[in-house]
Parts: structure tokens; sequence; C-alpha cells
């Protein structure tokens, strides 16, 4: 029974022209790179330096665009809507804990496409 | 094909990558990828063709990369890729010389694949007009003038001095002596030879149009200007404007043409934006302007400003044997431009080329012998392949170079078969004595 994974490689195959070994080395790259910044998010969020947070949410959003995880790139274009805004209105902390209980399902899932 | 070279400058590593990726399915692109500003600025020396640059970088901006790669090559296309969807920052960034701005979404592969693509065929395309410009410049390169006589030899020094500066040149000479020839050679081989050549036969432009042809217009000038156009002056601005046949231009065109010399400016047809010029003018009339001053049909202070460096073009009757060095180079091409073996010139094909005097010059010279090629057969033209079809009747009675007493009977035998042998009409007709005609018929002559 195929699993209703929160994401699609469909995107990133079509990046690489279908290339498995490509698909695999992308995933390796974004397993690599976006944890680092996804978990300075709270660490900022802490600081209130919104425009940094503000910033890591510019950069990463095309990358979750990339994978289609659509609920998650919800939650980043909050982030960064809200960052850029210095948090006026003290919504943004709430959706931190949610995206980062997401991209850790999202994490594990993609880790097991990696094992496959 | 070559490489297509392209600066990736993305902070995300994983949207870098995956770009850089995509890019290089085509193996023909080569892309190198940079996590900042800086690093693309000190690798820009290896000049891309392409730089996508993301706009917001951890060290400078997008902007100011830009700003920097453009100071020091400002024709390199940049495309600020950006997750901005902002009209105005966009807008502002193609205002300050962006190529292009995409956003990052869906279709950002597919943009950068159409845009390389794109700007592959224009790479290519330009490659082919530098060809081309260059082709032509050895087309009209001094060689191929071609003549020994002293009187082409001072024409050539005459081209020579014309070169070195963007001193206005008038050539001079009858029709078909190959006065644009000259005029292209000239600016093909000047330093303005990657410029335009812009040509215009004055003569052959209807008076009404001449104004807006070599000036230009704005849309709604006049009925029927539909959208705006630029004129022969500013096509050929930084380059050289031929005008041909200038002695036909009107006089009221020729008070404006002497505004644009003197100021070196014009204004559009139905437009107020003054247009600075910087060209080289070369003008070619087969009249005697100087006569046409004197007349009054052309203006002392334009032909004082157009006169220039004057080359007087010689006439093909008078440059003795090149008349068969241009004959051997038209036969030798146009054998060539049509797959045949080439010909050879009789000694009496020869001597009938050079005895005809060429009202038509250089132009009805490769006309008769292209035709001579035409109608030989084997591989040697001989007279009777030659044929002149020229209008001076003077001209071709005197082709055969006879005696004065040869000439004599010759004309009073026409004119005794033209009048039915009847000798009193003949001298009358003549102004010859009766007497003289009955002596030539008693001695045989006629």
């Amino acid at each position: 029974m195929k699993l209703n994974k929160p994401y699609t490689l469909d995107k990133l195959s079509q990046y690489v022209g279908g290339d498995e070994g490509e698909i695999q080395e992308m995933i390796s790259l974004f397993l690599e790179t976006i944890p680092i910044e996804i978990n300075q998010l709270p660490i900022l969020a802490e600081k209130h330096d919104w425009q940094s947070i503000y910033k890591i949410a510019h950069k990463i959003k095309p990358s979750f665009d990339v994978f289609a995880m659509d609920d998650i790139l919800i939650d980043i274009k909050n982030i960064e809507l809200l960052a850029r805004e210095n948090n006026k209105d003290g919504k943004l902390v709430s959706f931190i804990p949610k995206l980062m209980k997401k991209f850790g399902a999202v994490v594990v899932l993609l880790q097991a496409e990696l094992d496959e | 094909m070559s490489y297509f070279k392209l600066f990736i400058v993305e902070d995300d590593p994983f949207y870098g990558k995956l770009l850089k990726r995509h890019i290089e399915l085509n193996p023909d692109n080569e892309v190198s990828l940079y996590n900042n500003g800086k690093d693309c600025l000190n690798n820009i020396h290896h000049q891309p063709d392409l730089v996508l640059l993301d706009y917001g970088l951890p060290d400078l901006s997008g902007y100011e990369v830009m700003k920097k790669v453009h100071i020091e090559y400002p024709n390199l296309p940049v495309v600020i890729v950006s997750g901005q969807e902002d009209v105005k920052t966009a807008l502002d960034l193609l205002k300050e010389g962006a190529y292009d701005y995409f956003v990052k979404d869906d279709d950002t592969k597919d943009r950068v694949w159409n845009l390389i693509n794109k700007l592959r065929e224009k790479e290519q395309l330009k490659t082919e007009i530098d060809i081309l410009k260059e082709e032509v410049g050895i087309k009209y390169s001094f060689k191929n003038i071609k003549g020994n006589s002293v009187a082409i030899k001072n024409v050539f020094k005459l081209m020579d001095k014309a070169l070195k500066t963007k001193i206005t040149v008038s050539v001079l000479g009858e029709t078909g002596t190959g006065k644009e020839l000259v005029a292209k050679a000239i600016h093909y081989n000047s330093n303005q030879k990657g410029t335009p050549f812009v040509a215009i036969n004055v003569a052959a432009v209807p008076s009404e149009l001449i104004e807006s042809e070599m000036f230009g217009y704005e849309k709604g000038a006049f009925t029927g200007a539909v959208t705006s156009r630029i004129g022969k002056f500013e096509e050929a601005n930084g380059g050289t404007l031929f005008l041909d046949e200038i002695g036909e231009m009107n006089l009221n065109m020729q008070t404006k043409l002497l505004r644009v010399l003197q100021e070196k400016e014009l204004t559009r047809v139905g437009g107020n934006k003054v247009v600075s010029l910087d060209l080289r003018i070369i003008v070619a009339t087969n009249l005697n302007l100087a006569d046409e001053v004197r007349k009054g049909t052309f203006r002392e202070d334009l032909y004082y400003r157009l006169l220039g460096l004057p080359i007087d073009l010689p006439p093909l009757r008078s440059r003795g044997n090149d008349i068969i060095i241009l004959a051997k180079f038209f036969i030798d091409e146009f054998c060539k431009e049509n797959d045949m073996s080439s010909k050879k010139i009789s000694h009496d094909a020869h001597d009938k080329l050079m005895k005809y005097s060429y009202p038509g010059n250089v132009r009805e010279l490769k006309a008769i012998v292209e035709l001579a090629v035409v109608l030989s057969d084997g591989d040697e033209i001989n007279a009777m392949d030659i044929n002149f079809s020229s209008t001076d009747t003077v001209s071709n009675f005197l082709i055969d170079e006879c005696s004065l007493v040869e000439y004599n009977r010759r004309i009073i035998k026409f004119f005794l078969k033209k009048y039915n042998n009847n000798v009193l009409l003949t001298a009358n007709k003549l102004d010859i004595g009766k007497s003289t005609i009955y002596r030539m018929i008693k001695e045989k002559e006629i």
C-alpha cells in the first residue's frame, strides 16, 4: 500500500531529468542544508531577531516548493510575512513549533527514501 | 557548438545546485555556482555569457552585485532570480540594467532554459553578422578595385588619404565608373569598418518623401505615419552615409541638408527631440556640381560643405589596359558564379574591347563580357561574341578607328544608299561638290 506523503518528487525529478542517482543526491543535500536553517528559527525567535528569520524563510522557501511540501510552505510563507513586519502582532512564534514538527516528520520520510 | 558559460549566484545551496543540475542537462552549458556576491565578483573575469543572480544574498544585495558586474562588463546579461514577488523591486532592477527578473516558482527552470536558448541564438546571430561584416570588408578591399592605370592609381592614393580621417568625400564621375564601390571601399577600409554603411540614392526617392526618408519621422507626423521610423541619417549614425546622385536633390531639401550638416544634429519630421549626429558623409554625382551652382540649381554653401576631398573617377575609355584587366576579372567571376570553366579573350576580341568608348563605363563592360561568355563556344571569347549595345551611334561608328579618307568613303556610301544613289541630293546633304562623289565612283572608291 502506498503511503500518502506530504511531498512529491515529481518536480525534483523534472529538474534533474529523471536521473534516480541525482534525485538521491539532491535529497541528501536537502537533508544536509535545510535542517540547519530550520533549527536556527527558535533561537532567533528567542532573540527577537525577526529580520534574520525573514531572511531564512525567504531563502529556504523555494526548496520546499521543489518538493511540493504545500503544507509546510504555507507556514514558511506566514513566518516570512510576519517576520518581515517585525512580528508586530506577535503571531509569528506560534508558527515555528508547528513548522518544526511537520518538518521533522518530512525529514524522517525523506531519510527513508534514501535508505530504500 | 561552443560552451555557454553561466554563473549562478544563490545562497541556498540546495536550490542553487538544483538549478545548476537542471541547466547542465544540456552538456553544452557550463555552470559555476557561487553562494555569495563576492565569490561571483572575484570570478567575473572568466566572462560568463549569463549571470543568474539571487536578489537576497548574505554579503551584498543582488543590486550591488549587478552594478559591479556591469562596471566591468556592461553588456553581460544579469538576470535577477528572487523569491520576492515585488513588482516595484523588479521594475527598479530592470530600470537599473537587469536583463530580466524571474520569480522562483514552478516556471523558473523553463524560463531559464528558454532564456539560455535565446541568448545562444543571439550569440550565434552575432557571430554570423561578424563573419558577414568581415566578408563585406574583404569584398570591398582596395585590391578588389581592379586596374593598373595611372588614372586609377591616383584614385587609390586619394582613397587612402580619405581613410585616415572622417573628412567628407565627394566621388565624381560618369555613370558606371564605380562611385558606390569607391564609397564602400573607403568605409570598409577605414576605422569605421565595424559601423553601418548606409546608402541612399537621392534621385530614386520621390521629392515629397526624401525628407522623411533621410531624417525619419514620428508617429502621426503625416497621413500613413502609423509608427515612428528612423531615417537614413540616424541609421548611419556612427558610420558612413552615402548620398548617391546628390546633384539631383531639390533646393528645398538642400537647405535642410545643409542645416543638418552644419548643426550635426537633426529632428525627425513631426518630432521635437534633437538627435546628435557623428558620421562621415560621402556624396557622389555624375553632374558637374560647379556648373549646377552656376545655373542656380545647387546651393553654393552646400557645394563647399560637401566637396571635402574630391575623388574624380576616370571614365573607362581613359583607363587603357584596365579594360582588359577588368574584362578578365568579370569573365572569371561570372564563370565561377555559374560553375563554368574560365574563358580566355582572343586577340581580335581584345582589340575590339580596347577600341570601344564605353559610355556606360565599367558597368557596361561587365554586361558586355558576361554576354560574351554566354555567347561564346569553346574556351575562348572571340570578337563576334562581343556586342556593343550602346545607344551612342557615333561611338559605335568610330569604333573601327579608320582613316579620315575611309570614314569619308563610308559616309558618302551610306548617304548614296539612303537617297537611292541620287548624287546631287547626297552632295547637298553633305555640303560637298557633286564632282567629288563622281570622282570617287569613277575611281571605284565607293
